[in-house]
């Protein structure tokens, strides 16, 4: 009985010491921890100034989130300045940003606020779609440009998607690896709700009995041979 | 020829006849035809250089300009016919010399200041299992002849195979630099199979006393370097000079193509390298007939039914189906690839998370196997979707509707059937939504749920910007679409 009062009060101070919504400052960590990354995956990543302030944005993935032959799932983080970011994860229908690795371009936007991505999208027998990808009014959308047929237009498709000059550049980094980088102690820690840190803090008074008893075994132990003179 | 072991040789060579009988003593006549080895062997594109030297005693212009020459070659003591040589003869001056057949020796560029020339033996086909026998007779018809030993040269090709089907020997086809070697199918009433070109190395006329070491390596520059391969993998593979390399035993069960190209290199007896050379060429590819690939997939589609006809418009070319090579365009026989990377009959792309791989890309069989493995993913992905929509709202959720029928269409699939088609494309709906653990992911399907809705009308079918399943059921379900 004794012990149920300290426990509940920590448990209290640590539910009312839990993190309030706060702005991205680190787009990785926030991926981590709201996307279900797994160990055994990889995580992508490209980094355009897609709304033209001059701070690279970020669009992440990884290898295991894809939509059929239409590429993988993406989430767009916009740089507000300061070192602040904001959350893309959807247009305006609903549907995440998608997009094939190896079938989107940028250039620059006609109204000249920054960039815009163009992608194709295969629907089987050759022939597929170009549609154009944009930031705006804090979210993207995308827009159906034209039907297009690459092999019908193989210098047209080249010159879209296989020239250097406007591809983006990918980077891809073991999941594992960023999860032992973020979180160290195991994706146990990513979410914390009130049952966890119940659990934590029982399980670290737990030890601390077991140590305390085994150093006072120790203790004795060593304190028991001695013979009186 | 300019070796020291030039003249090593050289005593061994020289044969001095004894002036006819009946003719002036004073005048003799002696022949050398020495090359600077024991045993030459000539390799493709190589040649050799002997020495022929004639000497008249006493050395008078008048006797000098009756003096004829004529080299006679023997295989297996049989005459060689000049079109069958081995190798090709020449003097010095560029002057073809027709075996068995006299010349004077001014032809042959000696001059009576001048009795030792140089010969150009050029390399033209391999010998047979004896060798050919070369040597040179000398005469001043009526007063003296000599004649010199003859001289054992081997000539050695370099030959590539394609050896076909086994049960035809008359479909071999020699495999020369810049040719194709071609990966077909091979069909009987109970099972079809892509075959690769069945090569053979070999270098004939090579003895066994030599080593020889091979190699091939294919590219496709079309998929970088996804498609390099190499056999041995490492190293090269080393074999008696009189062994041939039967090389689609070491690719047994693989298929590949492109740029190959087979490397040999010959060791001499001592262990020196005495040639390389590279057969370059290029490994294109044929499609199996529709009726085979229809017949394959339809027997392994399983509860998928509508498979077949997935890989019909995805591989589609015009008229023209069940590609897993193209059947013209730029690059006919080249694997059928559809931006942004799809490769095959399914046209299976590196979207799903694994590069293709290059049994995907080369074999028909694994690309379909790959089809069907990426429905079971989408069908996963259907019903996983269903389940979250009744998680994430389990006072509204109803079942959704049993059937689809696309509009225009006879047609009619089952709701899930519909997504798992769509899904192979790309789903019209991908949801964020809460998962079984608590957290959020996505989700995708053709049907979009409305929690609000009038209940009996929650679901609402999406088609996706491609029109996929109306393109599948309609073109190729019900074959609006050509098919030649």
């Amino acid at each position: 009985m004794t012990m149920k009062r300290p426990v509940f009060t920590l448990i209290l101070l640590l539910a009312g010491s839990l993190p309030a919504a706060e702005p991205i400052t680190d787009p990785l960590r926030d991926y981590l921890e709201n996307f279900d990354v797994r160990r055994g995956e990889s995580v992508i990543t490209a980094d355009p100034d897609l709304n033209g302030d001059g701070i690279a944005d970020l669009l992440i993935t990884r290898n295991t989130l894809s939509n059929g032959r239409q590429g993988n799932l993406w989430v767009c983080y916009e740089s507000m300045g300061a070192g602040s970011f904001r959350r893309i994860d959807e247009l305006a229908e609903g549907n995440p940003i998608e997009f094939h690795q190896k079938a989107v371009s940028f250039r620059p936007r006609r109204d000249g606020k920054g960039l815009e991505l163009i992608r194709y999208s295969p629907g089987g027998a050759g022939e597929g779609m170009l549609s154009s990808l944009k930031l705006s009014g804090g979210g993207a959308t995308e827009t159906i440009l034209e039907d297009l047929r690459p092999s019908g237009e193989p210098d047209r498709y080249t010159s879209l998607f296989e020239n250097p000059k406007s591809q983006l550049a990918f980077h891809w980094e073991k999941s594992d690896v960023l999860l032992a980088r973020y979180f160290p102690l195991g994706r146990w820690f990513l979410h914390m709700t009130p049952l966890k840190w119940a659990i934590a803090v029982l399980g670290a008074l737990a030890t601390l009995v077991l140590v305390l008893a085994l150093v006072r075994v120790f203790l004795g132990g060593r304190a028991a041979p001695a013979v009186p003179r | 020829m300019s070796s020291p072991l030039y003249f090593l040789f050289a005593s061994s060579l020289i044969v001095l006849l004894s002036p006819v009988s009946g003719q002036s003593p004073g005048t003799t006549l002696s022949a050398s035809f020495q090359f600077s080895s024991a045993k030459p062997v000539l390799f493709p594109g190589t040649s050799a250089t002997p020495t022929l030297e004639i000497v008249l005693h006493p050395n008078d212009r008048n006797t000098w300009e009756k003096v004829q020459v004529r080299l006679v070659a023997t295989m297996g003591d049989e005459p060689v016919p000049a079109g069958q040589m081995p190798v090709s003869l020449a003097t010095p001056g560029g002057k073809a010399i027709t075996t068995d057949k006299w010349n004077y020796a001014s032809y042959l560029g000696l001059g009576q200041d001048r009795d030792t020339i140089s010969l150009r033996v050029v390399h033209q086909r391999a010998t047979a299992t004896a060798p050919l026998q070369l040597h040179v007779e000398v005469e001043v018809p009526g007063l003296a002849a000599a004649a010199t030993a003859p001289v054992s040269i081997r000539c050695v090709d370099f030959l590539v195979t394609d050896v076909g089907d086994p049960a035809l020997p008359s479909d071999d086809a020699i495999i020369r630099n810049g040719d194709t070697a071609w990966l077909t199918h091979y069909m009987d009433t109970s099972r079809s199979l892509p075959i690769m070109p069945r090569l053979v190395a070999a270098t004939p006329g090579l003895s066994e006393d030599y080593k020889i070491q091979w190699m091939l390596e294919s590219r496709y520059p079309r998929r970088g370097d996804l498609d390099h391969v190499r056999f041995p993998g490492e190293g090269w593979l080393e074999l008696p000079g009189d062994q041939d390399w039967k090389v689609f035993a070491s690719y047994h069960g693989r298929y590949f193509g492109g740029n190959a190209q087979i490397s040999a290199r010959v060791l001499e007896p001592g262990g020196k390298l005495v040639f390389e050379a590279t057969r370059s060429f290029r490994i294109l590819c044929q499609n199996p007939p529709d009726a085979t690939t229809v017949q394959y997939i339809k027997s392994r589609q399983g509860r998928f039914w509508y498979a077949w006809a997935i890989a019909q418009h995805e591989s589609r070319q015009w008229k023209q189906v069940f590609n897993q090579f193209n059947s013209g365009g730029r690059v006919p026989n080249e694997p059928n690839y559809g931006a942004p990377d799809g490769w095959g009959i399914f046209q299976i792309d590196s979207s799903r998370g694994a590069t293709v791989s290059t049994a995907e890309v080369w074999d028909w069989r694994t690309n379909a196997q790959a089809g069907f493995d990426e429905l079971v993913t989408a069908e996963s992905d259907t019903r996983n979707y269903f389940l979250a929509i009744q998680r994430n709202y389990p006072d509204s959720y109803e079942p959704p509707p049993a059937t689809y029928t696309p509009p225009g269409c006879k047609t009619t699939l089952t709701s899930e059937e519909a997504s798992i088609m769509q899904c192979y494309n790309g789903a019209a709906v991908v949801r964020k939504l809460r998962n079984s653990h608590g957290t959020l992911s996505y989700y995708r399907s053709c049907w979009s749920f409305n929690p609000s809705g009038p209940s009996g009308k929650r679901w609402r079918y999406v088609e996706n910007r491609n029109n996929y399943v109306f393109k599948v059921v309609k073109h190729e379900l019900e074959g609006e679409m050509p098919v030649e």
